[in-house]
């Protein structure tokens, strides 16, 4: 029996930690004995009695230590004992004026708690450091070559040499996506996985959780039907059979068996989610393994080695390669990326905006807390001067007044905390799923770390200056004049604070107005057909189940027709890729008759393989010669049809038909020209295409496009089912709209104009409230001058004019200055935009009128109230 | 240097561990306070007694292995430093020296 848990929880508190152990130990020695002497209820009030006890008495002398300790020193004690009554004394005063307390905490919560929660979701993602060992060490190695700019790709025979030849790398593995088909008793089902060398696993340093994972053996032809588990399909799949693995599974037509199961934690960056992995399928070495690039390669870097000198050692590899290998290798280099900056780099620029984006929203708000503050110190003035003339020196009313500030911005922050936790999950829920990381977005000890600098940051940036110029009075003035002191200087400063707001608004104004214009580019995206009632379906043959490519070609020509035949149906090609779903797919090619460029400078293009009925059904409109015919079969000429942009780039004033090109090795004759589909986002160039027949390039996958005559989701159950029953084993998925892959491709553009249109929505309005706050101030303190000004006849609109200019003068000024850091800053955008140029006139011209409207009528309101001062009330005051 | 006096509860301690020899932990120190002078021992004020005394260098001690009867719990082992036994004897003279003459007046058994 036990001591009770609490009871010991407690003394353990009270204990120094090195004192546990034993402590503890002789309590629960005795507590043994009262036990067996006097049972156990007995035993347990006198542990209880024991803890309480403990608890007293150390923390007693842990208190009374402390205290003989400072007594020493009690030099040090009064600052502390000032700072406890600062702290207390500003606590009463915001107090009593809970109204100026409550609009300032809010202001400040909703700044603080915006930065906080941007930044925990730059701190997950960018700052962070991958869930995976040694992270930093990790690197993606990419061969680099003009015709596939920006792709990061290698191929399993160069991998294999880097490997072997480079001493900056511990291991170097390479993996790819592998569509798997698993065969149960219940059915068919597709399954995410992927295949990878051995090497893969160690660079992530992945340890099996069962079982084991892939050794270099496992690559030998007749060996290489394994399989390694996710740990998520391991517990929904097989119900975390511990006895999974020798379990056989027969995947496509073959029989895998399960070598291992990967822990939890395993997640390839990039290739998370992946249900399944099996080796290569070939070995590296074998014919065609250094030519097919369409792996991702992974490297850990030797501990000390950095990513330039690997970089170097690894050029002179390529290098080596590319004279070895000519036929593969010729104009091929290699280029290193940190996998860290591979997974968030794309979406870096996005995030800093929005960091940068709260941050002008933070200091827009401490303006106006600042604003507030000053308001205040005025009118206790008088205070602060009897306090003066009591012998306070300035650092001291410095002091206390810093203290109410801090506690603003501690009760801000605090409060602030607490949004930023609602608004980390609400942007969470809300962001596009393609920002990496999403998952791992959280607050830690970081964030809070930043939440209180920003705080006490802020407390500096709105406090220190109302307390300067509040502390630097004139005391015979201020005993004298009281409240009614004007001070030119403290307009001075609101005059600048509304000078800053006004710029950083009409900045994040702009940057919210070029995103929002963007946007609406995309949304009138017109490709140059008809987008409305499109079905997309991918298609994937069971391998092994037909003998050749060419078979699979004739299934797929058969569910051509029998989903062209459905009633619902009214046009069906299909397609390698298209618009939006695809056509990544790019390769140099050669003109016949034209002398071989360099390697590396020859004509580059997209390729397509295409069913006849592709542009028909798409409405891609054919502008010379002829499309592709159901005669352009397998063994007939082989044949190609380009796009417009082909003809501008690489026959200008030519004319291609009839002329041959040889890609991919084959040389094809040019029989027609399609006109170009635009891109989704304007601005990016049209590259040449080539389309060739399907059916004399057959493989194993492809897309459907389906055109419906009545709404396209209506027929989605028709077009799978029989598909189904064509063939039960064939893998039907993506079946979804063109509109709805539009919609996709929007989510993002559409997440980052909201994002910052909030943001800037609230700059906006938090620098009207500074405005008139300011030109409200003007007016009160003006008030008997208005009033003689009335009495001698000046008319409503002249001192309309005369306040207004102290809220449109700093409104100018804040423009034009606006202005300029906006043609600085939204370069960063520039990623963002499309359509829109950075610094597009109509735009900038436009936002600042918008914000000089709004300037004026913040100037306008209060001004206008000035114009009803009756002269005897305003002179009756004095 | 003038030596610091001890008080009378860590005289008590100290002198518990002089008393039970080798292998002193908490619970026996306790024990025989408690046994020698007949009144209860609040446990929490021996252990308090105990860093104070090792703090001052009088005490030493070190940790034992862990037993299972304790939770698995390791002893802590006291025993008492060559400066504790010379403030022992300094505070024994002192009291001697103080008593003397006053067994008529106080009794005794």
């Amino acid at each position: 029996m036990r001591p009770p848990r609490p009871a010991t929880w407690l003394i353990a508190r009270a204990l120094a930690s090195q004192e546990r152990e034993w402590i503890l130990g002789d309590l629960e020695e005795v507590f043994g004995r009262e036990v067996v002497a006097c049972g156990s209820t007995r035993a347990r009030l006198w542990y209880w009695r024991q803890a309480i006890s403990f608890s007293v008495r150390f923390v007693r002398e842990r208190w009374s230590g402390r205290d003989a300790g400072k007594a020493f020193k009690s030099g040090a004690r009064e600052p502390v004992g000032g700072l406890v009554r600062d702290v207390r004394y500003a606590l009463r005063t915001l107090t009593r004026s809970p109204g100026f307390a409550l609009v300032a905490v809010v202001t400040l919560a909703l700044g603080i708690g915006a930065n906080t929660a941007i930044f925990s979701v730059v701190n997950s993602i960018l700052l962070r450091p991958l869930p995976v060992a040694d992270a930093d060490r990790l690197v993606s190695l990419c061969e680099t070559n003009p015709a596939i700019a920006g792709f990061c790709i290698a191929s399993p025979g160069n991998v294999e040499d880097w490997a072997q030849q480079s001493n900056s790398f511990e291991s170097i593995g390479v993996a790819r996506d592998w569509p798997f088909i698993l065969k149960t008793d219940e059915g068919v089902q597709g399954i995410r996985g992927g295949i990878a060398t051995p090497a893969f696993f160690n660079v992530l340093q992945f340890r099996p959780a069962l079982g084991r994972l892939f050794v270099p053996e496992d690559l030998e032809p007749g060996n290489n039907r394994v399989v390694v588990l996710s740990d998520a399909t391991w517990r929904s799949r097989f119900g975390s059979d511990v006895t999974i693995v020798g379990r056989n599974l027969t995947l496509g037509d073959e029989i895998y068996t399960v070598i291992g199961v990967l822990p939890a934690e395993a997640e390839v960056p990039r290739m998370e989610g992946f249900q399944l992995w099996a080796p290569l399928h070939f070995h590296p070495r074998e014919q065609g393994g250094r030519s097919w690039r369409g792996f991702r390669a992974l490297g850990r870097l030797a501990a000390g080695v950095t990513i330039t000198e690997a970089d170097a050692e690894m050029s002179t590899i390529a290098v080596r390669l590319a004279e070895q290998y000519p036929e593969t290798n010729d104009g091929w280099g290699i280029r290193l990326v940190h996998l860290h900056e591979q997974v968030v780099g794309s979406v870096r620029p996005m995030l800093l905006v929005f960091l940068g984006a709260v941050g002008f929203v933070l200091l827009i708000g401490c303006a106006n807390v600042a604003n507030l503050l000053l308001a205040r110190s005025s009118g206790r003035r008088r205070e602060l001067a009897v306090r003066t003339a009591l012998g306070a020196s300035r650092g001291r009313l410095l002091r206390l007044l810093l203290s109410e500030s801090v506690l603003l911005a501690v009760a801000g922050g605090g409060a602030g905390l607490l949004l930023a936790v609602w608004a980390v999950s609400t942007f969470v829920s809300l962001a596009p799923g393609s920002i990496p990381r999403l998952d791992e977005v959280a607050i830690d000890g970081r964030v809070l770390g930043f939440a209180l600098l920003v705080s006490l940051l802020t407390s500096l940036v709105f406090g220190l200056l109302p307390s300067l110029q509040a502390t630097s009075l004139n005391l015979n003035e201020e005993l004298k004049e009281g409240d009614r002191a004007s001070s030119s200087g403290r307009l001075g400063i609101r005059s600048l604070l509304v000078v800053s707001q006004v710029a950083l608004a009409l900045m994040l104004l702009i940057g919210a107005a070029l995103l929002t214009q963007s946007f609406a580019t995309l949304l009138r995206w017109k490709p140059g057909f008809d987008q409305s009632n499109l079905l997309t379906v991918w298609l994937l043959a069971s391998t092994g189940k037909y003998e050749s490519a060419d078979q699979v070609s004739l299934v797929f020509e058969q569910a051509v027709e029998e989903v062209g035949a459905l009633p619902s149906v009214e046009s069906v090609g299909r397609t390698s890729a298209g618009p939006l779903f695809g056509g990544r797919e790019t390769d140099e090619f050669v003109i016949e008759g034209r002398p071989l460029p360099a390697p590396g400078d020859g004509p580059v293009a997209r390729w397509f393989d295409v069913g006849p009925k592709y542009f028909g059904t798409l409405g891609v409109p054919l502008v010379k010669g002829r499309g592709l015919e159901p005669s352009d079969a397998a063994g007939m000429t082989p044949v190609a049809v380009i796009n417009e942009s082909a003809v501008r780039r690489y026959w200008p004033g030519e004319d291609p038909l009839g002329q041959r090109v040889t890609i991919r090795g084959e040389t094809r004759t040019i029989v027609g020209v399609v006109s170009d589909v635009r891109p989704l986002r304007p601005g990016t160039p049209i590259d040449p295409e080539v389309y060739w027949p399907q059916a004399q390039s057959p493989r194993y996958a492809t897309f459907l496009v389906i055109r419906t005559k009545t709404d396209p989701l209506s027929a989605v159950e028709g077009i799978r089912k029989r598909l189904q029953q064509l063939d039960p084993d064939m893998r039907v998925s993506s079946l979804t709209t063109l509109r709805q892959r539009m919609s996709r491709e929007l989510v993002g553009p559409r997440f980052n104009m909201l994002l910052i249109g909030i943001f800037a929505s609230v700059a906006l309005l938090l620098a009207a409230v500074g405005i008139y706050g300011v030109v409200a101030y003007t007016v009160a303190r003006r008030t008997r001058e208005m009033g003689i000004r009335v009495a001698l006849g000046a008319r409503g609109w002249d001192i309309v004019r005369s306040v207004a200019a102290h809220g449109m003068v700093p409104t100018t000024v804040g423009l034009v200055l606006g202005l300029l850091g906006a043609v600085g800053l939204t370069r960063v955008l520039e990623s963002l935009l499309f359509g829109v140029s950075p610094t597009d006139p109509v735009t900038f011209a436009g936002v600042a009128v918008v914000l000089a409207a709004v300037a004026a009528l913040a100037c306008y309101v209060p001004a206008r109230r000035a114009t009803r001062v009756e002269a005897v009330v305003a002179l009756r005051e004095e | 240097m003038a030596r610091e006096s001890l008080g009378e509860f860590e005289q008590l301690v100290m002198l518990a561990i002089l008393r039970l020899g080798e292998d002193v932990y908490g619970v026996p120190v306790v024990e025989e306070i408690e046994r020698r002078t007949g009144r209860g021992v609040s446990r929490a004020a021996v252990y308090i007694a105990l860093r104070r005394l090792e703090n001052k260098g009088l005490v030493s001690s070190h940790m034992a292995d862990p037993t299972p009867e304790r939770g698995g719990r390791a002893k802590r082992f006291f025993r008492v430093e060559p400066d504790g036994i010379d403030l022992l004897r300094d505070s024994r003279l002192a009291l001697l020296s103080m008593w003397q003459d006053l067994e008529p007046v106080l009794g005794g058994r």
